[in-house]
């Protein structure tokens, strides 16, 4: 077979719709990449023309452009919009697209997944658009503070549009990281071992890994305070046992690691773009690689920082101040490793350089204005003002919007397939330098003359007029100066000549594709041996093209692509995925109708939207798998993999682990949560403990214990190459389970009816939602066991192929699990008492 | 996977030590430990000195661990070290206040 044969088959396999449906049923990583990135900036451009107006209002004293009500409501979509609409997606969207890509992959691990993720993300955007169109958007702050945003404050509906908004929005982020770490864990070219991995990749790793630890915090806080709006249970109601502090945990908790959530992938795109435009390699690779990783943990142990104004305890606020100290030595270290990678190469003051110069210059001001609010008597006298509008933006423009602009040039002839030919960039550069610095320099300087944040107007005679002016000139440049880059990218991306393959001749996987790249990217996988294949093989490209790789023959018209070990990346597995469909997008329209159900408070609508969405699910899955038992495939090199589903770990077992570390972490930040209020909160004791019974615990653990014990009577996987038996597997243990976890539902159910008061007092309400929480997995985990039993009867499930089997396992384990947690969440303390 | 672990084992001890004894300080001042005494301080803060040395402990184990047996990838040892190194001064700089700060207010 010649290269332009397999390119054909290849692309008849890999192919997106054509037409208008093409981006309802697409799934390609590509495709999405592109249009996660395209709907990030359009939130971008939606946020900035915010900014414009709020540099409007506040260019002259006592303003009469916006009444106070519409401030608020156009500030908070502001910072709501860049921080959840554009920043996080921006991210999604550049590793959707590039991920495979350098991973020498053919897509990502769940490509229906990808496009369910993306539009949740577009719905759940235009519900927030549409809000501020009908100017009943969120006024309450990006951070949302209770009581503010409590029922009491804010009875209308513009807070349940946040909270119901951005939970929809996040599970994008939520769906994403799971796809970013299987792929990145099991979706590589074989040979590149984790040491191999190119540097971006690492960064990624690590930013999806703290999304899964950052957001179920936030996720949880929302709910709760939709609970207290909705139902009246009292999470953050001081009177009755609430705290409103509680909140400020919960979103900071989030809170900062979202900073690094931010900064990370900037960071990865600056020590990619830097090492080839210095025409080097990266200096201190391993350096960068454990800073990163120090970086990441150490942000979770910073939240409590932006609460030292609350009056908690002198050795609260030392720790915090003091790991919040320790933060600036990891970026230290990845600062220098990109001074010393400029120093040793022979740096080339191309677009791309320009937008990371101004990026030092502007995030190391962040940096130290960071360092000084993170000094508790400065942070007493600077909160709330100006000063750290001025700051945050040094960090959050300078540290993201900087990089990915450098991104953006970096990336554009891979992208478009052209050779950048108008010359408007380095003017626009300009301008947002001088812009950016003249807005936000003079904010500093405002703010310590007094200015708080978030005040729509001031008075003539406050001395703040001239500074005002000067910094809403420097917004109008910017803006300006932001529409020239986004006039530059379009006219290149149209009208330019075509460009050659890897203009920046960088050594990445990336750039040994066709420009612009196919549908299924590289024609055969490559046999990675080094830390950049393409500087090492300059024709690899040709190479892959005539077959010379790992899965070179097109079969059977199906996507194929193999999973690796984790750490040495050797083939493991045959992958066929899924192909074009609408699924995700209707999936995500039942999703969708969920949290309008909720946002119009239409109830009795809301379980439907619940069964559609299981119904939806189950179809999902379904449609993959095979009734017949698959040899082992050849993949090239002389060497055979079995068929992903008759595996033990395929890719969906690695994808329920990685979501379950995010709702183990939701879990623990409810349980902060109720020892928090337990401990802390005013007005404790409760009128009323509930009362201990011996049944529902009995009932529960032994449900629980009857459950896991069937589960593990299932059939251990025959040995691979021991024939062709397809025997049906026993149907006994899996009834087992199901009644096992029945009674853990039941004592759910029995729990929840004898709550005591749960919207009289905080500890009722808690206690709701721990039981809720448990009946919520124990049912996911009936479903699931349901779900077996009709594969298993419909001969999907053999002693081969039982992947599906491993995987309703681990749920029911999971469950069982969750379900005594909360048991003795629940009654343990009621002995005591 | 075993060599991530590894990379990623000592931090999140770290944050881990960290935690519990942000909430260990909390509990203790909720409980009234802080006005039992001990050996001349407060009880509550001997618990907090304790749970340090302890989380101290804990990572010189871990350290050692990793000294003695060998990753998959080469690779790994030498980033590893460094994680290692990271939470060991995290674990003694952040939570060094809890000698001398006043714990309850
Ligand atoms: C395009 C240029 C930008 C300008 C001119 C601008 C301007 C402003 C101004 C003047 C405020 C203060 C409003 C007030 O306190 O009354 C503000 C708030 C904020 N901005 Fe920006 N901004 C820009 C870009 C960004 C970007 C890129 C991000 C994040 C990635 C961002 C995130 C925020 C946040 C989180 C707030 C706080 C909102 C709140 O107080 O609830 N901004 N911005
Ligand atoms: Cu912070």
């Amino acid at each position: 077979m010649n290269a332009l044969k397999r390119h054909r088959l290849l692309t008849r396999i890999w192919a997106s719709d054509s037409g208008w449906k093409r981006c309802f049923t697409t799934v390609s990583h590509t495709d999405l990449g592109r249009m996660f990135l395209g709907m990030a900036f359009f939130y971008f451009a939606v946020g900035g023309v915010l900014a414009m107006l709020i540099r409007a209002q506040l260019a002259s004293p006592d303003a009469a452009f916006m009444g106070p009500d519409i401030y608020n409501q156009v500030f908070t979509m502001h910072g709501t919009m860049m921080m959840f609409l554009f920043a996080i997606p921006a991210f999604e969207g550049l590793a959707v697209y590039l991920l495979p890509k350098m991973l020498g992959a053919r897509d990502l691990a769940f490509p229906r997944l990808t496009a369910y993720g993306f539009w949740c993300y577009t719905f759940g955007g235009f519900m927030m658009l549409t809000s501020m169109l009908v100017g009943l958007a969120p006024d309450g702050g990006w951070f949302m503070y209770p009581p503010l945003t409590g029922p009491a404050a804010s009875p209308g509906v513009n807070t349940d549009v946040w909270l119901l908004g951005v939970t929809f929005v996040e599970i994008s982020a939520i769906c994403a990281a799971v796809e970013l770490c299987v792929s990145i864990l099991k979706f590589r070219a074989p040979g590149m071992s984790l040491d191999k991995m190119p540097i971006f990749v690492w960064y990624a790793l690590v930013t999806a890994l703290m999304i899964l630890t950052a957001f179920p915090p936030l996720i949880l806080g929302s709910i709760l305070l939709e609970l207290e709006r909705a139902i009246g249970l009292p999470f953050f109601d001081a009177a009755l046992g609430g705290d409103s502090l509680l909140w400020q945990h919960l979103f900071w908790l989030f809170g900062h690691p979202e900073v690094y959530i931010i900064f990370l992938p900037a960071a990865g795109l600056i020590s990619t773009i830097i090492p080839v435009m210095s025409r080097t390699s990266l200096l201190g690779h391993g350096w960068v690689v454990a800073s990163v990783v120090a970086l990441a943990f150490l942000s979770f142990g910073l939240w409590v920082h932006h609460m030292f104004a609350t009056g908690i305890p002198h050795m609260g606020v030392a720790f915090f101040s003091a790991a919040s100290t320790l933060v600036a030595v990891p970026t230290a270290v990845q600062v220098f490793a990109w001074i010393g990678t400029m120093w040793h190469g022979r740096p080339q003051l191309q677009m791309p350089m320009l937008y990371i110069l101004g990026f030092f210059a502007t995030f190391v001001i962040g940096g130290l204005t960071g360092v000084m609010l993170a000094i508790v008597p400065f942070d007493w006298q600077a909160h709330d003002t100006a000063f750290v509008t001025a700051h945050l933006h040094y960090v959050l423009f300078g540290g993201f919007v900087f990089p990915v602009l450098a991104g953006l040039y970096y990336y554009a002839p891979l992208v478009t397939g052209r050779r950048r030919f108008f010359r408007i960039g380095e003017y626009a550069f300009g301008l947002v330098f001088i812009g950016f610095h003249g807005t936000f320099f003079a904010m500093h300087w405002v703010g310590l003359l007094g200015q708080r944040r978030r005040i729509y107007t001031y008075d003539a005679d406050t001395g703040w007029e001239l500074i005002n002016l000067i910094s809403s000139i420097g917004g109008f440049v910017l803006a300006i100066g932001l529409a020239m880059v986004l006039l530059d990218l379009a006219l290149n991306a149209i009208v330019a000549i075509r460009g050659k393959r890897n203009p920046w001749r960088s050594g990445t996987l990336e750039w040994s594709m066709m420009l612009p790249p196919s549908a299924y990217n590289f024609a055969s996988l490559p046999r990675v041996t080094s830390r950049e294949p393409l500087a090492d093989i300059p024709d690899l490209p040709t190479r892959l093209a005539r077959g010379e790789g790992y899965l070179a023959v097109p079969r059977d018209g199906r996507r194929e692509m193999l999973t690796v070990s984790t750490t040495h990346a050797h083939p493991e597995s045959l992958v066929v995925y899924p192909g074009n469909t609408a699924l995700p997008i209707l999936m995500a329209a039942v999703t969708g109708s969920f949290f309008l159900s909720l946002l119009f408070k239409i109830y009795w609508f809301t379980p439907f939207a619940v069964l559609a969405v299981a119904a939806l699910a189950w179809r999902w899955v379904w449609g993959l798998g095979s009734q017949t038992d698959e040899e082992d495939q050849e993949i090239g090199f002389g060497e055979t993999v079995p068929h992903a589903m008759q595996t033990d770990r395929s890719q969906g077992w690695w994808g329920s682990v990685f979501l379950m570390v995010a709702d183990a972490t939701l879990f623990g930040s409810l349980i902060f949560g109720y020892a928090f209020l337990w401990t802390i909160a005013p007005n404790w004791p409760p009128p009323q403990w509930l009362a201990f019974s011996v049944w529902e615990p009995l009932i529960g653990v032994a449900g629980a214990a009857v459950a896991i014990i069937a589960a593990r009577q299932t059939p251990r996987p025959m040995q691979r190459r021991s024939g062709t038996t397809t025997g049906m597997p026993h149907l006994l243990p899996t009834w087992q389970s199901l009644l096992g976890l029945s009674a853990l539902a039941a004592a759910f159910i029995g729990l929840l009816l004898r709550t005591p008061l749960p919207t009289e007092h905080a500890y009722g309400a808690v206690l709701c939602v721990i039981s809720a929480f448990g009946l919520f997995h124990a049912l996911l985990a009936i479903l699931m066991l349901v779900f077996l039993v009709f594969r298993i009867r419909r001969g999907f499930i053999s002693s081969r192929r039982r992947s599906e089997v491993e995987i309703v396992k681990l749920w029911i384990n999971y469950a069982a699990l969750i379900g005594v947690v909360c048991l003795v969440l629940i009654l343990s303390p009621v002995l005591f008492t | 996977m075993r060599d991530l672990l590894r990379i990623l084992i000592a931090p999140l001890i770290w944050l881990a030590a960290f935690s519990a004894v942000y909430a260990l300080q909390g509990f203790g001042c909720a409980a009234g430990l802080n006005e039992a005494i001990f050996v001349g301080m407060s009880f509550l803060r001997a618990m907090l000195i304790l749970a340090w040395v302890l989380t101290i402990a804990t990572l010189v184990g871990i350290f050692y661990w990793l000294e003695r047996t060998a990753p998959r990838l080469p690779w790994t040892s030498a980033i590893s070290r460094i994680t290692a190194c990271v939470a060991m001064v995290a674990a003694i700089w952040s939570l060094f206040p809890v000698t001398f700060t006043s714990i309850c207010n």
